[in-house]
């Protein structure tokens, strides 16, 4: 089990509550879809860690969470936003953040960065800083981004929102692939797409986390 | 981190170094350039380092209330004795004088008078631009004192007061073709840049004498005391006075002595 | 003119430590700040926006007091050193370094903040990629404050007594010869001290476009 999460509530000082009666993820893909403001972002900063509510139990990979040790946790799980944000840097040093931030050597960083930037096809970009590149080129950095350290989890808000629809397939195609090694969960409104990707698909409403389409 | 522990080591540094003799004068004592010339030759004959602070009048008094200054050389007689007599002194010597004088733009025309009350009355009458220091120096101790001789409290459009420095207020004068008080030999030095000229002098009251004052060393443990002795012995020397009495600005004498070196 | 080569050096050596060491105790401050959120941060970022106001004249008096042999300090013989005047120039610059740099820290997007968390970075590496982001603020800061204490002059005239030889620097050399009627030697110091502030703007400009470009992963 990656997640096991029951009772999970939390709430913006705007009044918005997100409430998930209950939530237990497999070692699969999860597609989450429902209208927007719906709360499906939120959902998933909750689950990244970033945002923390209160809960009766929150198990993550087996063992109840520890509130005071959330770096650690945060550091095997990753969220890829919809809309991307990059540093004032280049491509490449975007991509190799994670890694550097994890103190890979120099020789690591730049076999792991140029094979996941030919896979998201922007090998051409990475001498280009991050403000030169479109915004499809810009999701698709942040992908890259998401990806390269090969978290244990990786959430994905909209993550072919931006794109064309070569690019959506490609991304598609990649999510399959490493969905063998990485757990993901994928928010979308393209519900073609969650049936392409998952079996387990669950719907948001105000707020509220449903099991039935 | 280096530039930390350089900074260290250069107090620490100060710490050991050899004591220093500090002398605060007036600016306007030090702008003439007397300070530097003897400066060396005391080094050479005494041995110690001298290093000359230039303030203010009560800024140089408070440097030796605070011990923070060894000796003292200044120009405001009422200050010093009572300075002596609060015990911040043990030895005040006064050795050499030159005097202040009135000065304003140069194409204008006034009587003549014989003392310096009549030539304030003139202005005080007529409102003609006056500018003061306003500074609580020597010069402006010295105008205050003049004007309440009068019975006189000048104010008004005609009376400018700058709160600055000799140079800048006799700058601040010429830009106002006005007159001001001035002691004669920051006006000497000035002169070629300003058009003004002198346009009352020789008053006995006008006389600006000059002492200088050993720093009580019961003080602090820190001063210099021998230094301040040795000073006091290099001045009263007669070479040195001679040479006091001879330093000049361009061809101008600027200091007259109190006595006669034998 | 070999005394205005002395006085020269020893502006650029007053100066330029009196900058790094504001440098390095003002931005890991600005970020530190930045950072954490504690009860009492407006009011500590209120009050160094305020003695960014502050006369030099002001800083210079209340260092005298300190070194000053009946101060607090007094028996560190600080007094009419160079040391004294570097000292009281980092009081001035550090609220003006300060104040910049947190008023670029605090413009970083929070989702950028979210970001460098999601991507694992420690609380260190996050205050460094807030740094790296505002890397032109900072710089900014910086010349900001060394153009500040450059033309000092107020604050050294009384913590370092001008004394020739020991801590007279351009500014207070100008002061004096103005008063001297050496107004030749004054626009003299006046253009060194000039050029120096030039040549210093030019080298941190330089540096930091170098340190931008720094390209170390290209094939
Ligand atoms: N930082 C925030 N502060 C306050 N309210 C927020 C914040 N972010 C989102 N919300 C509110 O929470 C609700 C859910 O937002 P979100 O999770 O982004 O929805 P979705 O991703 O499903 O479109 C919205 O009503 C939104 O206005
Ligand atoms: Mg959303």
């Amino acid at each position: 089990m990656v997640y096991q999460i029951s009772k999970l509530q939390f709430s913006y000082d705007s009044g918005f509550t997100l409430f998930v009666d209950e939530f237990l993820m497999q070692n699969s893909i999860v597609g989450i879809t429902g209208p927007s403001g719906s709360g499906k972002t939120t959902f998933l900063l909750n689950l990244a860690f970033l945002y923390t509510g209160k809960w009766e139990s929150f198990k993550f990979m087996g063992k109840e969470i520890d509130v005071d040790d959330l770096s650690s946790l945060r550091k095997r799980v990753t969220y890829v936003p919809q809309h991307p944000i990059l540093f004032r840097r280049t491509v490449f040093e975007n991509i190799a953040y994670p890694l550097k931030v994890r103190r890979f050597s120099h020789e690591q960083i730049r076999k792991k960065v140029y094979s996941i930037a030919e896979n998201f096809r922007i090998q051409d970009l990475l001498n280009k800083k991050a403000w030169q590149i479109s915004g499809g080129q810009a999701k698709r950095v942040c992908l890259a981004r998401g990806f390269v350290f090969e978290p244990d989890v990786v959430l994905l808000d909209e993550p072919t929102s931006d794109l064309d629809e070569d690019s959506g397939k490609l991304i598609e195609q990649f999510i399959l692939d490493v969905s063998s090694r990485t757990s993901i969960v994928v928010v979308s409104h393209d519900k073609q797409q969650l049936c392409r990707l998952c079996s387990n698909i669950l719907y948001m409403e105000k707020g509220r986390l449903l099991h039935t389409l | 981190m280096k530039k930390l522990v350089f900074v260290l080591l250069l107090m620490l540094a100060c710490v050991c170094v050899a004591k220093q003799l500090i002398l605060a004068t007036t600016t306007s004592v030090y702008n003439t350039g007397l300070l530097d010339f003897l400066k060396p030759q005391f080094e050479k004959r005494y041995g110690h380092s001298l290093s000359i602070v230039a303030v203010g009048t009560g800024m140089a008094l408070e440097y030796g209330k605070r011990a923070d200054a060894d000796i003292l050389l200044v120009h405001s007689p009422e200050d010093e004795l009572l300075f002596m007599k609060e015990g911040h002194g043990v030895l005040r010597v006064s050795f050499m004088y030159n005097d202040f004088v009135i000065v304003g733009p140069d194409d204008k025309t006034v009587p003549s008078v014989r003392t310096v009350q009549e030539f304030f009355d003139y202005i005080y009458e007529n409102k003609l631009s006056f500018v003061s220091r306003a500074d609580e120096s020597g010069t402006h101790k010295k105008e205050k004192q003049i004007w309440k001789s009068l019975n006189k409290v000048p104010s008004g459009a005609w009376y400018i007061q700058t709160g600055q420095d000799m140079a800048r207020t006799l700058m601040i004068a010429d830009e106002k073709r006005a007159f001001t008080l001035t002691d004669r030999s920051t006006f000497l030095a000035l002169k070629n840049k300003l058009n003004m000229k002198i346009f009352f002098e020789g008053d006995p009251q006008l006389l600006n004498i000059y002492s200088l004052i050993v720093v009580n060393p019961s003080k602090s443990d820190r001063l210099n005391y021998e230094g301040a002795l040795d000073f006091v012995r290099f001045i009263l020397d007669p070479a040195t006075l001679k040479m006091i009495s001879a330093y000049s600005a361009g061809e101008t004498k600027l200091f007259n002595l109190l006595f006669e070196p034998k | 003119m070999s005394e205005i080569f002395e006085i020269s050096i020893r502006s650029i050596y007053v100066n330029c430590t009196a900058i790094l060491i504001s440098t390095f105790v003002a931005v890991p401050l600005a970020l530190i700040v930045d950072f954490f959120g504690f009860r009492s941060k407006r009011f500590v970022i209120l009050l160094f926006q305020t003695l960014t106001g502050i006369p030099p004249v002001l800083v210079g008096l209340l260092v005298y007091l300190l070194f000053s042999r009946k101060g607090p300090l007094g028996n560190l013989g600080l007094l009419f050193t160079s040391t004294a005047m570097i000292l009281a120039q980092i009081l001035i610059a550090i609220p003006i370094i300060f104040s910049i740099c947190y008023s670029h820290f605090s413009k970083i997007d929070e989702k950028l903040r979210v970001i460098m968390k999601t991507l694992g970075a420690t609380g260190f590496q996050q205050m460094m990629g807030v740094f790296r982001e505002s890397s032109v603020g900072v710089v900014n800061a910086i010349l900001t404050a060394f153009g500040r204490i450059v033309g000092e002059v107020g604050a050294v005239m009384i913590v370092g007594g001008n004394i020739a030889g020991r801590t007279r620097i351009l500014t207070t050399s100008i002061v004096l010869y103005t008063n001297m009627g050496r107004f030749d030697d004054a626009i003299m110091a006046g253009a060194v001290l000039l050029m120096i502030a030039f040549s210093v703007n030019v080298l941190i400009t330089v540096f930091s476009d170098s340190m931008e470009k720094k390209k170390w992963y290209t094939r």
